[in-house]
């Protein structure tokens, strides 16, 4: 099983902000098209660590994560098997299971 | 905001050739009202014909220079500053940043400390994601769709303080306001609620608070709109400090030290949106060293 771990703080920005690339830079978009994605379909299973991020806005987590499932890349369930998110605060990562749990496929 | 209406008024009349802002009379300046003046006054600065127009007077009051200095206001209007050293406690303490779009990443290194080191770490990612998402909405929803220099107009200001035993954030965009994005991403979700119930009118404090619940118990577009929740996380979740939302004419406040909470509108409209929050600093959990 082949595995990687993204440091968002590290390898993308401390202070993830907006949700799509139109509205900014470091958008959840970006990091979910450019960062995660590419890791998700390369490995069995990818940590996304978000220790060290100073903000985490809901529009950065939901396009990032839920736009996974919205933009029919995965399902949930296909995440809940391979993505696993770490964070100091339970709750953000509580939130953003969340989003991916809600999120429906566009069509 | 009478000062604001005439200054744009007086900007675009083309008989005003020269506007000057008198400064002499000014004794205090309060970080939401100077941000807002702020930020009206560079959006003028966009317009290569108005910003020539526009001049000004040094303040008499030397903190008020002090301040107006530091955050270069001064210098735009064409006077050379004049004070060597800014030493006053209440002005080197504000960290004055301006962005277009999510270009949140260049203030990440000059927050103050208890921003990013202070031991409650709920209480601080809970302040900065909202004021992440107040960026956010700025940037998403807070400027209309227009076509050609609308980068431009995506723009926030944002004032931030660590001094004494308090630490003040303040972000303004000069969009379309909370009313005006809530109608136009929530326009059936609003149209229902508001006939549903009674007694509920399209007042732009109403639909601040309605901001803060929309979508919740929708079923789709699910994706839209959840970012005035993290605005509210400090005071709601953290149940710390307070927050005073201005924008267009509603005001929201929320105090937890007294319990006040304020929803209003006032009889002119901002034409934006103005949010500050003000915490203890003993609430990060901060040791007295790290105070300034």
């Amino acid at each position: 099983m082949n595995a990687m771990t993204i440091y968002v703080a590290k390898d993308f920005t401390r202070m993830p902000c907006v949700r799509n690339r139109e509205d900014g830079k470091n958008s959840g978009e970006e990091f979910r098209d450019e960062i995660l994605l590419p890791a998700l379909r390369t490995n069995d299973q990818v940590v996304v660590d978000l220790d060290g991020v100073l903000s985490l806005g809901s529009s950065f987590l939901e396009e990032a994560f839920g736009g996974l499932v919205r933009k029919g890349y995965f399902t949930a369930k296909e995440l809940g098997a391979k993505l696993v998110l770490k964070f100091q605060l339970a709750s953000y990562v509580e939130e953003t299971w969340g989003y991916i749990k809600i999120a429906r496929k566009e069509s | 905001m009478v000062a604001i209406r005439k200054l744009k008024e007086s900007a675009y009349d083309k008989r005003i050739s020269i506007i000057t802002i008198d400064f002499s009379k000014v004794k205090e300046l309060h970080p939401c009202g100077t941000l807002l003046f702020l930020a009206e006054l560079e959006r003028l600065f966009e317009s290569p014909v108005v910003g020539k127009k526009l001049a000004a007077t040094y303040p008499t009051d030397s903190v008020v220079e002090q301040m107006l200095q530091h955050i270069g206001l001064l210098q735009r209007l064409g006077l050379p500053p004049r004070i060597e050293n800014i030493i006053a406690d209440n002005v080197v303490s504000w960290l004055h940043a301006s962005g277009t779009e999510g270009e949140l990443d260049s203030i990440a290194d000059i927050l103050p400390k208890v921003l990013t080191e202070g031991s409650n770490m709920e209480l601080r990612i809970a302040l900065l994601s909202g004021m992440a998402e107040a960026v956010a909405n700025s940037s998403e929803h807070a400027y209309k769709k227009s076509t050609g220099g609308a980068d431009e107009r995506k723009k926030w200001w944002l004032f931030a303080r660590q001094v004494g035993d308090e630490v003040a954030v303040a972000i303004c965009d000069l969009g379309l306001g909370i009313p005006g994005t809530l109608e136009s991403n929530w326009k059936e979700e609003v149209a229902t609620i508001l006939k549903t119930r009674s007694g509920l009118k399209r007042l732009d404090h109403k639909m601040i608070q309605l901001a803060f619940t929309v979508g919740k118990t929708s079923t789709d577009r699910r994706n839209r709109g959840k970012g005035l929740k993290d605005i509210l996380k400090v005071v709601h979740e953290q149940q710390v400090g307070s927050i005073f939302i201005y924008s267009n004419k509603g005001i929201y406040v929320m105090d937890n030290a007294d319990a006040t909470k304020v929803s209003r509108d006032e009889k002119v409209s901002i034409n934006g949106t103005i949010i500050m929050w003000k915490i203890p600093i003993e609430a990060f959990g901060f040791d007295e060293a790290g105070r300034k």
